[in-house]
């Protein structure tokens, strides 16, 4: 499989590069990694890059690295995970800097992912775990048009607010 | 491309998916003690997937060893340099049941003769923890010497073992 490019209007989503780990261990040593398994020492971060590549190594895909298009500069993780022991297929996302929320960047490239999803992979159940308090996050998933799932089955990571997504336009 | 290797009885190939199983069951005992285990079998395939992406992160990493005989995976086996280490190690984990069979010297042997002649590595260390005996007999087949100790922030103790130069094997 030839590594996929997502194109949106300001954003551009593809497969993470080794020089990405700079950014991804950088995230988890700051508080804003705190909804997404961290903070952590560096060299605890740097083995979830590995992780992260040997996702899309194992399964074909993975979490995008998006780009924006204006600057070139990466600014996040977004699209499908389904490590062993997730309940369902799940879209993930978040953004390394706070300089970057607020332009709607994580609901664009979500939802583009969300689609490459259905038309590549096949997923028709989709989910997006989320940790109660991570309001932003919460309010990507709503602008998206996911609702709250208080019967979904819980991924072994731990308790969680599980968002389903709708099902897709015929 | 990961290259595939074989010695008189093992073969290192591609670690891959269908190694998850063997893993998971080194995991779930005692005798991963000495490497961050025992651990749940979704954190083994999160291990398995870390161990994959550092391929993609370093350009090399740990092989899969099996025996050629009957195609069990015996171990992980390789080269192995992620952040916070001291500095590229050969690191050798036998499977459940593969003990005492000389094969994580074999394939060691094998992968270091790969790092210094492909990779042209000048110098490996292995770092064996505190008290796991069995790996440290298997540096010392390999003609290692004890070159000191060295604190891991996650591994806590462990021991250098310093492995024949190139020049010092030809």
């Amino acid at each position: 499989m030839t590594s996929p490019v997502i194109e949106t209007k300001r954003l551009r989503l593809r497969k993470p590069r080794p020089e990405d780990a700079d950014h991804i261990v950088a995230f988890y040593q700051t508080e804003r990694s705190q909804f997404v398994g961290g903070p952590c020492e560096a060299p605890d971060a740097w083995r979830k890059s590995a992780m992260l590549l040997g996702h899309w190594l194992m399964r074909g895909y993975g979490l995008f690295t998006v780009e924006r298009k204006d600057s070139a500069k990466p600014i996040g993780l977004i699209g499908p995970w389904y490590p062993l022991g997730w309940a369902d297929h799940e879209i993930g996302w978040h953004l390394w800097d706070a300089a970057d929320e607020g332009h709607g960047f994580a609901t664009e490239a979500a939802t583009a992912a969300r689609d490459w999803c259905r038309a590549n992979l096949g997923w028709t159940r989709i989910v997006s775990y989320i940790a109660e308090g991570n309001d932003a996050s919460i309010a990507v998933a709503t602008r998206m048009g996911a609702v709250l799932d208080p019967n979904a089955a819980q991924p072994n990571s731990g308790p969680c607010l599980v968002y389903l997504h709708p099902e897709a336009a015929a | 491309m990961i290259p595939t290797f074989h010695t008189d009885r093992l073969t290192l190939c591609p670690l891959a998916e269908r190694h998850f199983e063997p893993m998971a069951a080194f995991y779930a005992s005692d005798r991963s003690r000495f490497v961050g285990g025992p651990m749940t079998a979704e954190r083994t395939w999160r291990t398995l997937a870390t161990e994959v992406g550092h391929w993609g992160l370093r350009g090399y990493g740990r092989f899969a060893v099996e025996e050629t005989a009957t195609g069990d995976m015996v171990g992980v086996i390789g080269p192995w340099n992620p952040h916070g280490w001291p500095e590229p190690e050969l690191g050798w984990d036998l499977m459940n049941g593969f003990e005492g069979k000389g094969y994580a010297t074999e394939a060691a042997r094998a992968a270091r003769d790969w790092v210094y002649g492909t990779l042209g590595w000048t110098t490996a260390i292995s770092l064996v923890a505190r008290g796991n005996d069995g790996s440290a007999g298997v540096a010392k087949r390999l003609g290692c010497t004890h070159d000191g100790p060295f604190t891991h922030e996650i591994f806590g103790e462990m021991d250098v073992w310093r492995h024949p130069s190139p020049e010092a094997l030809t």
